[in-house]
């Protein structure tokens, strides 16, 4: 297995060819914030939240997807990539409604700790305020489209773990939702297993479990996926 | 609030005023906080003075309140100590809330007593951000607790305020 | 005063800051009164008015029921305790479930400590100015500075009920303005032996401190003959929640209702079935729906819930001292006194009451049942839940599909319910001290305690004291404004 050289933070790290920065970071004790990445999910770059620099390239590079090379200069800190992150958050607090004081996840919220680590503390974009709905029709789950931030963990998970693929994401942009089996209400759905693992990965209070009040809804995130975390296999 | 700290008698009471939520609002807190692991220190952090305190400031033997300041240049840090006057009672209308001086007032009448009371400002300019304080701001928070700790181990000359 | 957390006790500074977003808007109402006079200057009506609370029955549209009661929570800063049990008993009854005894009585507990908070609030630190100082002592000196100054004691009595009230909801419900330990099926934790011990070993000061208060009230009472009669005496129903034994309920129990001579008009009356026996009324320039018994119809249903009405409509309260000071206050002012100026006389007495009770429910260590929660999935699409809130009954009333996600509610709060009797008090005591086309202090003063008495729950009956940040207006019967009075 070959090995690549590269200077993380000015540090010279070395990582396994097929590793991602994020992945050579967090062995080298350096924390990225992310948000759609899961450890044991493939990664799908889909919240640019761990962006970094890296010399040479015009734009930010999503660490989770971006593998190291040799000779490769990465920054993970700076005041240009602190604003992008907290933009990046911002955005998806504006986008939809997230209401963390009557959330199920008040308190066991990735987004929220977010903002808290990010310093995100006020709005300057618009609320955008859409009226989404709540689809309560399975008999243990509920999935709250205010609180989805359409990182698709729950796509994934179901799909690569489970294997039972009952969740997908539907439309684009702004109307873009996750949907079960195409769009069949998920109390419906042939093919969920109601194994509720899509509950247990999701970062907000968008999956919960029904009779959870508020603040309740405090996730298992336990390590039920270690069988994937090989070098280069959680990354496509 | 109920009885302070227990049995080991406390050496004083701070009190951080202010609404975290609201930006600088936040900074008598954050300096409460600062404080609250000292030894025989009671620190309370309260969104505004209200006339239950008085209960609490009559058990201290030395209280400091520290509080956000809107008419000091940001960062910088006033203190001094209070002394209540009847008039004030009747400048504002008594809602929920009281000024440090009508709680030292209110305290003094209802209790028989009040032990000296320091106030420390600290100036203060944003109050937008949820739950962070601006960087002057928030560089003065080790300065301020540092002040408070002097306050709370310096001898006192005479009861009263 | 909703989210800001005047109500907040000081909390030990530890522990970590979350962000926490809350679009809902605070209630900030000012409260309007319109007193109407005819040609010759005499008062004809009076409407007090209020602009708040229907945005709360909009905004848990499509929401999941679990999440109802936080929502409510946040319609009121004052007594938020009362509109989590209500809620999470209308929710019960959707899952279909009887929450579990332990549960059931904790949640007794937090609403009485949420009478008992709220009560010494109105009545020493809003009320007890007025008593000691006089209708017509200066408003500057008619606050808790003017009580402290001249009966220390008053004021510490008034500190002292209410961190008793306040300390039992935080040590159940966690250092929060809006506690969300009561939930449906019951609570979320059970409680502990060391809070348990901490709570009870703080009854016999806060009975001493209610004794007190009482006992100077009843001293005072001769002084205020005129406020007694002029405070909107008219006789009218008391309705309020009473257990099968005729004691006073708070968190359970059946409608009764009484007329001014104390016959029994309705009782054993299913609160679930409320719309049947209440009517409503939506008026035109208020937000407050006014509310009467249907059965006896608009105007002869009129009826007031609170203190004065669930002493009223009670056989007893079920405590052997506060039965023992409400058979004094009958034998004093009869079985079903009428005039509002009584509130404070029954907010005592259920402050003493309400501290003996928390007392009994915690002596029994059957409340310390680790098994304080029911669970079940949506049952019924629809419930009702009520309690006694400190100002009176409060009614949710909850539809939801069959998903449980909310469809329609239905609120009638305590101030509702006693707006037309408000109406009547401002009518009396304006009619006493209006002069032609003029406002004058003495009625500012009075129609301000006459309101007060009632404790209607908006932001500026707590705001300030000594002075309510009122608009008083008098109109002609041609709507013409003669003469306008702004307590800021
Ligand atoms: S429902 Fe949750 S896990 Fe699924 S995409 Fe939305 S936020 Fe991610
Ligand atoms: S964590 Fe890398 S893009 Fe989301």
């Amino acid at each position: 297995m070959s090995v690549h050289t590269f200077t993380l933070d000015g540090q010279p790290v070395a990582g396994a060819a097929g590793e991602t920065i994020l992945e050579v970071a967090t062995e080298q004790g350096v924390s990225i914030p992310t948000l759609c990445h899961l450890d044991g999910l493939s990664s799908v770059g889909a919240c640019r939240l761990c962006v970094v620099e890296v010399a040479g390239r015009p734009r930010p590079q999503p660490a989770c997807i971006t593998p190291v090379e040799e000779g490769m200069e990465v920054v993970t800190r700076s005041e240009e990539l602190d604003e992008w992150r907290a933009t990046v958050v911002e955005m998806l607090f504006v986008e939809r409604n997230h209401i963390c004081s009557i959330c199920v996840a008040n308190g066991d919220c990735e987004l929220q700790d977010l903002a808290v680590d990010l310093g995100v503390d006020h709005f300057e974009l618009p609320a955008m305020s859409p009226r989404l709905e709540i689809d309560s029709s399975h008999r243990l789950f509920a999935i709250d489209h205010n609180r989805c931030v359409l990182c698709t963990r729950c796509v994934r998970v179901c799909d690569e773990i489970e294997g039972a693929h009952t969740w997908d994401v539907m439309g684009r942009g702004i109307d873009a939702r996750v949907v079960s089996d195409l769009g069949t209400p998920w109390g419906a759905s042939p093919t969920c297993t109601s194994c509720g693992k899509c509950v247990q990965v999701c970062p907000t209070g968008a999956l919960f479990e029904k009779g959870r009040a508020v603040g309740e809804g405090a996730k298992e995130r336990r390590p039920f996926l270690p069988y994937l975390r090989r070098h280069g296999a959680g990354t496509r | 609030m109920t009885s302070c700290a227990g049995d080991v008698p406390v050496a004083g009471l701070v009190i951080g005023v202010g609404n975290p939520l609201r930006g600088d609002d936040g900074v008598g807190a954050a300096v409460a906080r600062a404080v609250a692991h000292v030894e025989r220190v009671w620190a309370l952090a309260v969104t505004q003075l209200t006339p239950e305190l008085g209960e609490a400031l009559a058990a201290a033997p030395l209280a400091v309140i520290v509080d956000a300041r809107v008419d000091l240049p940001p960062g910088s840090i006033h203190q001094e100590r209070l002394t209540g006057t009847e008039a004030r009672r009747h400048a504002a209308v008594l809602g929920h809330h009281l000024a440090p001086a009508q709680l030292v007032d209110l305290t003094r009448l209802a209790y028989g007593w009040v032990p000296p009371v320091f106030v420390v400002g600290v100036g203060a300019c944003d109050f937008d951000r949820i739950g962070a304080l601006s960087g002057p701001v928030a560089a003065a928070v080790p300065d301020a607790a540092a002040i408070v700790s002097a306050l709370l181990s310096a001898p006192v000359a005479s009861p009263g305020g | 005063m909703s989210g800001s957390g005047q109500d907040q006790a000081p909390a030990p500074a530890r522990g970590e800051e979350r962000i926490v977003i809350d679009p809902v808007t605070r209630i900030e109402g000012h409260a309007r009164i319109t007193v109407t006079v005819d040609g010759n200057g005499a008062v004809t009506g009076a409407r007090f008015h209020v602009t708040q609370f229907r945005g709360f029955e909009r905004i848990c549209l499509g929401r999941p029921m679990h999440e109802m009661p936080a929502i409510m929570a946040r319609i009121c800063g004052i007594c938020p305790v009362s509109h989590i049990v209500a809620s999470s008993k209308a929710c019960d009854e959707i899952m279909a479930v009887a929450p579990p005894p332990a549960a059931v009585q904790l949640r007794r507990v937090i609403n009485l400590a949420q009478v008992v908070q709220s009560h010494a609030l109105s009545f020493f630190h809003l009320s007890s100015p007025d008593l000691l100082l006089g209708f017509d002592a200066p408003a500057g000196d008619r606050n808790l500075f003017g009580v402290a100054a001249a009966e220390p004691w008053l004021a510490r009595d008034g500190i002292a009920l209410r961190r008793f009230g306040q300390t039992i909801i935080e040590t159940l419900g966690g250092r929060r303005i809006h506690p969300g330990w009561v939930v449906p099926g019951g609570v979320g934790r059970p409680l502990e032996h060391d809070q348990r011990n901490a709570i009870l070993a703080a009854v016999p000061e806060a009975l001493a401190a209610a004794r007190r208060g009482l006992r100077w009230y009843r001293e005072q009472l001769d002084r205020f003959s005129e406020e007694v009669e002029s405070f909107g005496t008219t006789p009218m129903l008391s309705m309020g929640l009473v257990h099968d034994d005729g004691t006073v309920a708070y968190s359970d129990g059946d409608l009764r209702v009484v007329d001014g001579a104390g016959t029994v008009v309705a009782d054993g009356i299913d609160p679930r079935t409320y719309h049947e026996h209440i009517g409503e009324r939506a008026r035109p320039d208020t937000y407050l729906k006014a509310t009467y018994w249907k059965p006896l119809g608009h105007p002869d249903g009129l009826y007031r819930v609170g203190p004065l009405a669930r002493l009223n409509v009670a056989d007893r309260l079920g405590t052997p001292e506060a039965d023992d000071r409400l058979g004094e206050y009958r034998e004093r002012l009869g079985r079903t006194p009428q005039s509002p100026f009584h509130y404070h006389e029954a907010r005592l007495i259920e402050i003493l009451h309400g501290i003996t009770m928390i007392g009994e429910i915690l002596a029994d260590p059957a409340v310390l049942d680790p098994h304080v929660r029911a669970g079940a999935a949506v049952n019924r699409n629809e419930g009702v839940g009520v309690a006694e809130a400190p100002r009176g009954t409060l009614f949710h009333h909850y539809r939801v599909d069959d998903d449980g996600l909310v469809e329609w509610v239905n609120l009638v709060i305590a101030t509702g319910h006693n707006s037309e009797a408000m109406d009547r008090a401002v009518a009396e005591a304006a009619a006493r001290h209006v002069r032609a086309d003029r406002l004058t202090e003495g009625m500012l003063n009075r129609v301000e305690a006459a309101i007060r008495c009632f404790d209607p729950c908006l932001s500026c009956s707590t705001h300030a004291l000594g002075e309510m940040p009122l608009v008083i207006e008098l109109r002609d019967a041609a709507g013409v404004l003669l003469d306008r009075a702004a307590r800021p």
